[in-house]
């Protein structure tokens, strides 16, 4: 999540039309609120109702990262956190 | 939360992810690509035959507590079956004693019988499965490996620091692999310890020893208690390819359309992802327990 928090710092600077959301499973309002606050994340946190959401991307393993384009269609996905092919696409 | 310790632990066994230069339309996963590549030492891997010890330290610090010391929680005697690439996890079937909790684990047992097993200088089964339960074998001297877990010794002579990587929450692993005779006798192959900090400070150590055997050639059918499908009198490697799966089973296609899913923020507000088009949206899917 740091380096994550790190990229999105980035992309704020660059990028107006970059949306990150940090789509959480099955933690804890709190635990969520505290871990943000202790690290001083601005990244968006999202919760889901149980793992509507995971399912709904097909997600077995975390971290998974889905990058979506303009027109609402998959243009990546990746399990793990492969920073370069994010940067790449997002023309860092 | 120690099954899931365990299996992230193995992840680091076999796998030997490689920063890659990806484009950015590939689903391609490197932990993946890197097994495929190490096919060789996955299969003789995932045929394994292993006898396992595990143990979990952890730093009470981590918790709060003045204790400095690291503290062992668990121990996992654990019979290790068959690794499947997904991130490199091992089916692991054994027993955690976990502060004084016995929990069995079994994950995608492929049929070995559930014990331990001794295994000679090439890693063959010469005796076993003995019972879990029964087993405190005399010939394992784990003491060089105890010292260093506990911060005591350097890295044991015979093995390797192969590499420290950086993992999620700014923890790191480090792993390190070799022979040393003293910890079995007849002398188990790998050995290893992934030590995950927190800045400087050592939040978790776990070590694992395993020993490898191509069952493809090594072992007799006979050992998996005849679960071999039928007219089968050895695993083939088209079976053991078919356990293989893939890590990226299941994830939407590039190019499809997006499912409108809801949101619920942190002021427990609801956001459709369909009113976010007009603007690229990354995704991260994560836990934090």
């Amino acid at each position: 999540m740091p380096q994550l928090q790190n990229l999105w710092s980035e992309v704020q600077e660059k990028r107006d039309d970059v949306v990150f959301l940090c789509v959480n499973i099955g933690d804890e309002k709190e635990v969520i609120q505290k871990w943000w606050k202790e690290d001083g994340f601005t990244l968006q946190a999202m919760r889901q109702d149980g793992n509507a959401i995971s399912s709904a991307f097909g997600v077995q393993y975390y971290p998974t990262n889905y990058l979506i384009g303009a027109d609402g269609t998959i243009a990546w996905c990746s399990v793990g956190y492969d920073e370069a092919a994010i940067r790449e696409y997002l023309e860092l | 939360m120690f099954l899931t310790t365990a299996l992230a632990f193995a992840t680091v066994i076999f796998q030997e992810p490689q920063a890659q230069d990806q484009g950015p339309a590939k689903l391609e996963n490197p932990v993946h690509a890197a097994f495929k590549k190490s096919l060789t030492t996955y299969r003789e891997a995932a045929a394994l035959h292993m006898v396992g010890s595990l143990e979990i330290h952890v730093n009470p610090a981590a918790f709060g507590s003045e204790e400095a010391e690291l503290m062992k929680i668990g121990t996992l005697t654990s019979t290790v079956k068959w690794a499947k690439p997904h991130y490199g996890s091992l089916g692991v079937k054994g027993t955690i004693d976990f502060m004084g909790f016995e929990q069995k684990i079994d994950v995608e047992s492929m049929g070995l019988k559930d014990g331990v097993y001794i295994l000679d200088h090439d890693a063959k089964i010469i005796d076993g499965p003995h019972p879990v339960e029964d087993v405190s074998d005399p010939a394992i001297d784990l003491e060089p490996f105890r010292s260093f877990m506990m911060g005591k010794t350097e890295v044991p002579e015979g093995l390797t620091q192969l590499d420290t990587k950086e993992g999620m929450s700014g923890w790191s692993w480090t792993t390190i692999e070799g022979q040393v005779e003293c910890w079995m006798k007849g002398g188990i192959p790998v050995s290893m310890k992934i030590e995950m900090k927190d800045g400087d400070t050592v939040m978790q150590r776990m070590q694992f020893s395993f020993a490898k055997v191509d069952l493809l050639k090594e072992v007799e059918a006979e050992t998996y208690l005849g679960k071999l499908p039928e007219g089968y009198e050895s695993f083939t490697e088209e079976m053991v390819e078919s356990e293989a799966g893939d890590i990226n089973d299941g994830l939407l296609s590039i190019g499809s359309e997006a499912p409108n899913v809801t949101f619920t923020d942190m002021n427990d507000q609801e956001v459709n992802l369909e009113s976010l088009e007009g603007k690229t949206v990354l995704m991260n899917f994560w836990f934090y327990h």
